[in-house]
């Protein structure tokens, strides 16, 4: 045991790791991803138009935490989840520790009874939205009602007080930034700022999910190929070349246009369902390279089964460039989702990033211009540094 | 290095300098020559205009048409008063200047200029009103109850409606074919053609073929019995019923020249059994042609189309010689095509409303003087309709309470910009047969949740919204308004409509969907409300719209299946109903029976900003459609044009 | 090499095939329909029966009457028939809307298979004269048989004969006309002509097998889409009808104006840079130039576009420079070629810089890491050694190895370079096949879609080839076997 634990240490990643480390601004780029998923699930501490605590003549309401769960406020399935992330995540930082440090399970194994858990979170949560019933309750209205009426009124807000769908009619729209406004309103009275945080959350669930999706079929498509050769290899290989040949954006734009109600998750799916053949190919090459080597003729000769030859031992060591493509194709994923919204074929009930643009766009508004188009280019870069240095770090070549 | 080499980069060099100078020297020649050519073309083309070109054109050429003399017309029924009488409008005023170039925008591609099989709005108003919508009558612009003089001088009107006679004028010459004449291949085209009888015949003809793709302009042609030519300028209309419909459609009757449509590019006539599927594809289906004051001169798909005076036009001739539309689809663009003078004249969205001529500072355009601008009145209403088969919605008390609860004072003044008027009912606001004593209804959330309660409707389980017992099932009041995406002004009305009705207890989802998908919905009524508009007429007939017997057709524009035997009674009686004065009477019982059942909450008829340039003078904006029509207009030479 | 090409260009068939197959699914199994504007007129109008015949004209011109892939209807039963019948007729006004429109289309689809179990069900139907009114109507429209080889140029004599004869029963038909409310015997009285008519006609509803294997594979939506397919025939489109490749070859030039600049802009910018900075590897302009690559790299060009024309067009706010978009003056036709040149490049600049700088970013990055592999390598340093200048070294030795990778990737661009850029070409108004293709979205025109889909792919294909192609002309050590 105490042998093994001891090459564990030195193992692949744990090189790449180190190489990755010393990329000073990589691994700023790495802080702000994790900070870019913080600012998304954390959101409704920052804007929300309910109060996490107040009171009216003694009596205290907590209404934060039940509304997180309001299918009236959050209309998007995306919101609800990341709600339930969000009221989950002690637990799940707690789960990590008890697994990692009480436990000391393996890392792999810790991270599916994370996902696992987080799956179940996200099925919890929209359970709980399905059952709450719940008008859209007016909390500032109310408040303003209380003390207009002499009452004793006091409560606590999140740092801003609007919600993305909220409109401000006091002013004529889209108003410019103001202390009221950080960012301005768009056409519609909407606060720009706060439509900014929730698209985060749009954006960066588009990216992982859409991924994980064309991840999802070019692993299993790329691995049979790859490991059963021949015929397969055959079928699947024209298959790949059939698909690389579709124009991928004027498809997607295409289908997106036939949708009758475009979801969030629908762009996802298409993005997803069209961009998949890059992974495959990658897997399917190295796959073909794997299985001559001797480790998988060995484990072969000891008769191990093909799937736990396929997704434990090759799988592993040809995740690295797997990595890479994924990181890169988050942030195309983000960027196709913005082109589409731009074009108003996107989901145009959510807060995209795109769809402010075409906004900001249509009315000429630089505030509506440049909030969306920098938080765009940001995301995209950091995502496309942190690929370039992961890739960069597992470059023998490159290594000092 | 050597000398030699020296001297024979120094020679190389000398000859890429020399080469260089002598291919700008080519380049400045060959401007200067075609700068000539054009200017050469462009007074050649100046001549033309004025006839001296063409005169000499028209003597070369074969005239294969023999010319007709002008002949005494015997009238058939002299007993009877003509319907027509003269427009009062005077396109030109004595201080109109001639000349200039008129550039407007296009806003989409019009999808064929061919205007029997193509009913599409922007043809409609920036192509055929100028070019051929010439009709043997029309509204007069100054008073739109009276029938004018157009194509024809005289209609008789007699058997009770049912027989229409009509004298053409004589001597209206169609524009001549835009075609490739050098190529010789249209020889059979030359010469000049005059409207006849026969044309009248053919476009009937057209009209009644099954195979047309014309399903609207058919439908109104079905009672039609049968069009008799009784000499080449005299032709007679026949129909079946005595209906007010038939009135405006025989007296707005449109012809097309046969010489183009009943033939191919060969100059040889269509087989007469695949003639319709022909017509839907004919060769001169993506340039126009009619008798009308402009006649066609280009079209570049997605950039330009050229309209030019038709010099030989019968009537009164407009000031302005050329019509150039740049055609683009984006609105933003268009307001930056204003602003730097690409455009002399377009319609402000209510977006650019509001930053320009609203918020504007004083440096700009818009307000310095350079730029004028002018709301009119559209014919189109908007409104949120109601499906009367839902089981919530056709309680009428639900209908009034949601009518209460419609902030439309506000939304006309913040979100439409008081782009609009509040309308009651589906008539257009302007005509006489609006009736002016129904009040629009106010915003009023208290009195909205009284009628809900009335109605039955309370919340029980506290969730917010209210419920009531509905075929022994607990229902909430919440129902979907389907409307298309894509308008900011929209979104926001409907936003802010929802928060009100969630005040009061109303649950209300937003379907935004594109037009496609929300035709077939309506057509399939599968929704509960819907967001709209609606283009109306002068004189229009509710039937198709408001009729029950449209309610349970597909595809019937009675989207929301609006039955009433009272209305039902009225649209009848308004189909054979003549006298003006009655008819307005049937129009307002009409108004105030839909007003009283509110199937649709109505919201505004619909106003637009148009903007132009200070140079171009007597902008004038008509009561009907198209109204923002050129023809008066004209350039003052006072400001130079500076682009 | 020859037969290499050949084989390769022999697998593109299936290829092509497959993927027509798949666009073609998915086109026509999504939801939507074209010619939605025809079935209920714009400003709508009262719907009757003989509005519908325009329609039924359009989905026939179309195919879009017939079934997508495989075509059984020649064994239609007359419960099927009978079903749509009842939905149609709607006599308990139960039956939603959906269904009501859904029935209708159907039967207008069976066309003539559904003459057979029609009269059939006619000759049941004695009494209902509510049924029996639908059952006349439906007879009436679905006996009417269309000229074939309509939309052909010209026609011979034999088809224009069969096309006469077939006018010539479709107006004895149109005589069958039976009003909505007939009396029974009335409605009897054009039933008994209809079976007159069809005892006499009776043998063209009968197939032999080998007539229900064509009608089962050849009387399809696929079938007659690949059938002109074969000659290179797109269709036309379905709102102006006019072919379908003469429109994308018109709105060619304008792409083609805007992209090839971008591409030699990109490889004139790209190439030195990524030279220079190869040779420089990790020297201060090295490093500069990689952020500033890489943050270019990252911007989303909608976004530069909409700033560009923010602050730099004459209808934005601060510098009033260039044009708002478009791609010509409206004046153009009074210019001379040399003025329409300026004018063309003065509009086309701030799309060209949107078009450029995305794909400089990428190629000069791809031609840093090229050289890098080369400048390493022995053979370049045996240059150095033998006193070359690095002049020559870089551009004579190790820039030509270096620059394959970037060389070979023109193939690839091919579809770029033709296709053009939707978004660039939305915003700034340029009408050409990226506007074209989003306008054809927009519009549900389906042929022109599919056009413009098939054709890319083609493109597709031919740039892969290409690149492989170039990529062994370059490199000596390729071998195409």
């Amino acid at each position: 045991m105490e042998e093994e634990k001891k090459y564990k240490k030195v193992s692949y990643w744990s090189v790449v790791w180190s190489q990755f480390k010393k990329n000073k601004v990589a691994l700023w780029g790495l802080g702000a991803i994790i900070l870019l998923l913080l600012q998304a699930i954390y959101s409704p501490f920052l804007s929300l138009d309910v109060p996490l605590v107040y009171s009216v003549e003694g009596t205290t309401h907590f209404p934060f935490l039940v509304e997180l769960f309001n299918k009236n406020r959050f209309e998007n399935t995306v919101d609800i989840l990341f709600n339930g992330i969000m009221v989950a995540s002690p637990f799940i930082v707690a789960l990590w520790f008890v697994l990692k440090k009480v436990l000391s399970f393996s890392t792999s194994k810790n991270l599916v009874i994370f996902i696992g858990f987080l799956i179940l979170v996200c099925i919890l949560s929209s359970v709980a939205s399905e059952n709450t019933k719940m008008g859209n309750k007016k909390y500032k209205d109310e408040i303003a009602a209380a003390k207009a009426d002499g009452k004793k009124v006091s409560a606590i807000f999140p740092l801003m007080k609007w919600s993305y769908k909220e409109t401000d009619l006091e002013g004529r729209n889209p108003q410019a930034p103001s202390a009221k406004h950080l960012l301005g309103t768009d056409a519609t009275g909407r606060d720009v700022l706060t439509r900014m945080l929730y698209g985060t959350r749009i954006s960066m669930t588009i990216g992982v999910v859409a991924v994980s999706i064309y991840m999802l079929i070019g692993i299993v498509l790329g691995a049979l190929a790859g490991y059963f050769g021949g015929a397969i290899d055959l079928w699947i290989s024209r298959l790949i070349e059939v698909v690389i040949c579709f124009p991928t954006f004027f498809l997607i734009l295409t289908l997106a246009a036939f949708i009758e109600k475009r979801t969030v998750f629908h762009v996802m799916i298409l993005i997803g369902v069209v961009s998949w053949t890059g992974v495959a190919r990658l897997v399917r090459g190295e796959f073909l390279r794997q299985r001559g080597m001797d480790y998988v003729q060995a484990a072969i000769a000891l008769g191990i089964s093909r799937a736990k030859i396929i997704f434990t031992h090759i799988l592993p060591n040809a995740m690295g460039p797997i990595l890479v493509s994924a990181t890169f194709g988050i942030a195309s994923a983000i960027l196709t989702e913005s082109s589409l919204s731009f074009l108003g074929l996107g989901d145009t009930t959510a807060p995209s990033w795109g769809g402010i643009l075409n906004v900001g766009r249509q009315q000429g508004k630089l505030w509506l211009i440049l909030a969306p188009g920098f938080a765009i280019f940001f995301v995209v870069s950091v995502f496309n540094l942190v690929g370039e240095a992961i890739r960069d770090a597992m470059d023998p070549r490159l290594r000092q | 290095m050597h000398k030699e080499n020296l001297g024979e980069k120094l020679v190389s060099y000398a000859f890429f300098i020399l080469l260089f100078i002598f291919v700008i020297f080519n380049i400045v020649q060959m401007n200067n020559v075609e700068k000539r050519y054009i200017e050469i073309r462009d007074k050649l083309e100046d001549l033309e205009k004025r006839g001296i070109a063409r005169s000499t054109t028209v003597t070369t050429s074969v005239s294969n048409a023999p010319v007709k003399q002008k002949t005494a017309v015997k009238y058939l029924h002299p007993e009877v008063k003509n319907f027509l009488s003269d427009e009062t409008f005077k396109v030109r005023l004595p201080e109109t200047k001639q000349g200039g170039i008129l550039h407007r925008w296009m806003p989409a591609d019009p999808k064929s200029f061919n205007t029997i099989t193509s009913n599409d709005g922007t043809l409609n108003q920036y192509v055929n009103a100028y070019v051929n919508s010439e009709s043997f009558a029309t509204r007069s612009l100054d008073n739109p109850d009276k029938w004018v003089k157009c194509l024809a001088d005289r209609i008789e009107i007699t058997d009770d409606y049912k027989e229409y006679t009509i004298y053409l004028k004589q001597g209206v010459k169609w524009h001549t074919p835009k075609v490739d004449w050098k190529s010789g291949k249209y020889d059979w085209l030359k010469g000049d053609h005059e409207l006849t009888a026969k044309d009248v015949k053919f476009t009937v003809d057209v009209i009644k073929n099954p195979q047309v793709e014309c399903p609207a302009l058919r439908n109104y042609y079905d009672d039609l019995d049968k069009v008799e030519i009784i000499d080449d300028y005299t032709v007679v209309f026949k129909w079946k019923k005595k209906t007010y419909n038939s009135l405006s459609f025989t007296v707005g009757f449109n012809p097309i020249p046969e010489f183009i449509y009943g033939y191919d590019s060969d100059g040889k006539p269509f087989d007469k059994s695949v003639f319709g599927l022909k017509f839907n594809n004919h060769w001169y289906n993506m340039k126009s042609i009619g008798c009308g004051p402009y006649e066609f001169v280009s079209y570049v798909q997605g950039a330009s189309l050229v309209l030019k005076r038709f010099e030989d036009y019968y009537g009164e001739k407009p000031a302005i010689d050329e019509i150039d539309y740049q055609i683009f689809p984006d609105q933003k663009q268009n307001l930056l095509k204003i602003k730097s003078r690409d455009l002399d004249f377009g319609v402000l969205y209510p977006t650019d409303y509001r930053e320009e001529i609203m918020n504007g500072n004083s440096t700009s355009p818009f307000k310095n003087g350079d730029i004028i601008n002018k709301t009119y009145d559209e014919m189109v209403y908007t409104y949120f309709g109601w499906n009367m088969e839902h089981k919530i919605l056709k309680d009428k008390k639900v209908r009034w309470a949601l009518s209460y609860a419609l902030n439309l004072d506000y939304m006309l003044k913040d979100i439409f910009l008081d782009l609009g008027e509040r309308t009651t009912g589906p008539i257009y606001i302007k005509s006489t047969g609006y009736d002016k004593s129904l009040e629009p209804i106010p915003f009023d959330l208290d009195k909205a949740a009284e009628m809900l309660n009335q109605a039955g409707w309370v919340d029980t389980d506290g969730d917010g919204v209210r419920d009531k017992i509905l075929d022994g099932q607990k229902t909430d009041l919440e129902f979907t308004m389907l409307t298309t995406s894509g308008s900011p002004e929209w979104d926001a009305a409907q936003t802010i409509y929802r928060e009100d009705l969630q005040k009061i207890g109303v649950k209300m989802n937003i379907s935004e969907v594109d037009w496609a998908v929300m035709q077939k919905k309506l057509e399939g009524k599968d929704f509960d409300a819907m967001g709209g508009a609606w283009g109306t007429a002068w004189d229009a007939d509710p039937y198709q719209i408001w009729h029950s017997s449209q309610a349970s057709i597909p595809n019937s524009s009675n989207h929301i299946s609006y039955r009433n035997p009272e209305a039902d009674k009225i649209i009848e009686k308004m189909r054979n109903t003549f006298d003006q004065n009655e008819r307005n009477k049937l129009s307002k019982e009409f108004h105030k029976i839909i007003y009283d059942d509110q199937p649709y909450t109505f919201m505004f008829a619909r106003k637009r900003c148009a903007v132009w340039w200070n140079n171009l003078e007597r902008v004038h904006f008509m009561l009907l459609r198209p109204h923002d029509d050129s023809r008066p207009w004209y350039f003052s030479n006072d400001k130079p044009v500076q682009r | 090499m020859w037969t290499y090409i050949a084989k390769r260009i022999l697998w593109m068939i299936p290829t092509f095939f497959a993927i027509s197959l798949i666009i073609f699914l998915i086109l026509n199994l999504a939801p939507g329909k074209p010619g939605g504007t025809l079935a209920s007129g714009a400003e709508g109008q009262e719907a009757s029966g003989s509005s519908r015949e325009s329609y039924r004209v359009f989905k026939s011109q179309f195919n879009l009457d017939k079934p997508v892939l495989f075509n059984t209807r020649y064994a239609l039963s007359d419960e099927q028939v009978e079903k749509c019948l009842n939905n149609y007729a709607n006599e308990s006004g139960k039956v939603p809307m959906k269904e009501v429109i859904k029935s209708q289309e159907l039967l207008e689809d069976y066309g003539q298979y559904s003459i057979p179990s029609l009269i059939r069900i006619l000759k049941k139907s004695e009494g209902n004269q509510k049924f029996r009114a639908v059952v006349l109507e439906t007879l009436l429209q679905n006996a009417q048989r269309y000229p074939i080889n309509a939309y052909a140029e010209h026609l011979d004599e034999k088809t224009k004969k069969i096309n006469n004869e077939i006018d010539i029963e479709n107006n004895q038909i149109r005589t069958f006309a039976c009003s909505k409310d007939a009396s029974l015997k009335d409605q009897e009285k054009v039933a008994q002509k209809w079976y007159a008519w069809y005892g006499k006609h009776e043998d063209r509803f009968k197939y032999s097998f080998w007539q229900k294997v064509g009608i089962f594979f050849t009387d399809t939506r696929f079938f007659k889409y690949w059938a002109s397919l074969i000659r290179f025939d797109f269709g036309v489109s379905h709102i102006d009808k006019k072919p379908v490749m003469g429109k994308i070859l018109s709105k060619l030039q304008y792409s083609l104006c805007l992209s090839v600049p971008a591409v030699i802009f990109a490889y004139i910018i790209s190439v030195p840079l990524g030279v220079f900075s190869a040779v420089k590897q990790n020297s201060k302009f090295d490093r500069v130039c990689a952020v500033i690559l890489f943050m270019l790299y990252s911007l989303p060009s909608f976004f530069v576009a909409t700033v560009l024309l923010y602050f730099f067009s004459q209808g934005g706010d601060f510098l009033k420079i260039f044009p708002t978009g478009g791609f010509q003056s409206p004046s153009v036709d009074s210019m001379t070629t040399w003025e329409k040149t300026k004018d063309i490049i003065w509009h086309i600049v701030l799309p060209l810089i949107c078009m450029t700088y995305g794909s400089f970013a990428s190629l000069s990055r791809y031609a840093r890491t090229g050289m890098l592999d080369v400048i390493r390598s022995d053979y370049v340093r045996t240059a150095r050694a033998k006193g070359l200048s690095e002049f020559v070294v870089v551009v004579k030795h190790a820039m030509r190895n270096g620059m394959i990778p970037i060389i070979t990737l023109l193939g690839t661009l091919l579809p770029v370079i033709i296709g053009g850029s939707v978004i660039i070409e939305y915003i700034f108004g340029i009408p050409g096949m990226g506007q074209l293709s989003i306008t054809s979205i927009y519009n549900r025109d389906y042929n022109m879609i599919m056009g413009i889909q098939l054709i890319s792919a083609i493109l597709v294909l031919i740039g892969i080839l290409l690149s492989d192609l170039l990529y062994a002309l370059v490199d000596p050590r390729i071998s195409f076997k």
